[in-house]
């Protein structure tokens, strides 16, 4: 995270916390952060995963983020491209029972590399300074909502002199719209009244049998 | 003066007691202490945020330079307490006032903007 932008969230926090301590500001960032990435999905990561040609069937492939983070959900799994002027190869029907662990449906029947893309959260340890880590632009893009996440959060606990039933209110409903703006704007690949998409995935080899759709959400 | 050490609080809680002059003392440096070292989980139980990643020390006499770990904006809650301790030992009436005001002071320090 920038410098600049976590003194002003924290500074904010502080003047509408009276007595709060940075100790407990900081706890609380962390599950307000959990839980602003595992509502909206904004942080993702492409991971290539190399598979073997005739692999058992049921083969578990693990999923390693490349930086502190936890891996919270599948988002959807293409086959790479040789031709490096195509972003997608096919899609590829895929589950992950438990996190970081993928399974494909189908395995295949030579040497392939797959990019899965998986949405993250945070996970400890933290920074030495105790604040958790994420990328520094989802500070800089949500700054009101994770304050507001913050604010809420820290409202609720009981008999302190910053509770404040009525406002955690206020603060936690503002929290929950604006996480699930951020959910749309995602989905939308942050592109004003448009699809998220050029074109369908599906259209470079990709088949919708199966329940799957040929598109992949955000490129 | 800063409220750090274990010396600190022990001549903070002397101002309030009006017991500066050490002919002898009338509130002795062990019982002083004493009440310090009650004081920090009195406030754990009404604030355990304070004390997140902190081990409560019990403090002696022998090491009056020990730092006391409290968040600086609580610290006067602390000595308010060993005030209110020190008074319960009176059986007098206006005693038992004055410890239940700093008794009732430190958790309003603790649990409220005061």
């Amino acid at each position: 995270m920038a410098a600049a932008d976590i003194t002003r969230l924290m500074n904010n926090a502080r003047l509408r916390l009276t007595g709060a301590t940075d100790a407990v500001l900081q706890q609380e960032l962390f599950a307000v952060m959990d839980e602003f990435f595992k509502k909206s999905n904004v942080w993702n990561e492409d991971i290539d995963v190399a598979v073997p040609g005739l692999d058992p069937a049921g083969t578990i492939y693990e999923l390693v983020p490349s930086g502190s983070a936890l891996i919270d959900k599948l988002l959807w799994v293409f086959q790479k491209p040789a031709d490096t002027s195509i972003g997608r190869g096919p899609g590829v029907n895929a589950a992950m029972s438990i996190p970081g662990q993928l399974t494909l449906q189908t395995q295949p029947s030579s040497d392939v590399i797959y990019t899965v893309t998986v949405a993250l959260t945070v996970q400890d340890p933290t920074l030495k300074n105790g604040y958790v880590t994420f990328p520094a632009w989802v500070l800089a893009k949500y700054r009101e909502a994770i304050l507001d996440g913050l604010l809420g959060r820290m409202m609720t606990q009981p008999s302190k002199p910053y509770t404040n039933s009525q406002m955690a209110v206020f603060h936690m409903r503002k929290f929950v719209q604006a996480a699930a703006s951020a959910r749309v704007e995602w989905a939308r690949n942050n592109t004003y009244r448009a699809q998220a998409w050029a074109f369908p995935g599906g259209f470079s080899g990709g088949s919708q049998r199966g329940g799957r759709s040929g598109w992949g959400g955000p490129a | 003066m800063a409220l750090d050490t274990v010396q600190d609080y022990v001549d903070y809680a002397r101002e309030l007691l009006q017991d500066t002059k050490n002919s002898p003392y009338r509130y002795s440096d062990t019982s002083l202490v004493r009440a310090l070292s009650l004081s920090l989980p009195e406030a754990k139980k009404l604030r355990p945020d304070l004390f997140l990643n902190v081990t409560i020390p019990t403090f002696s006499t022998a090491a009056m330079t020990a730092s006391v770990p409290m968040d600086e904006m609580y610290r006067t809650s602390l000595a308010y307490y060993m005030c209110g301790i020190a008074q319960l030992r009176d059986d007098e009436e206006v005693q038992d006032q004055r410890a239940a005001a700093f008794l009732g002071m430190f958790q309003a320090k603790l649990t409220t903007v005061s």
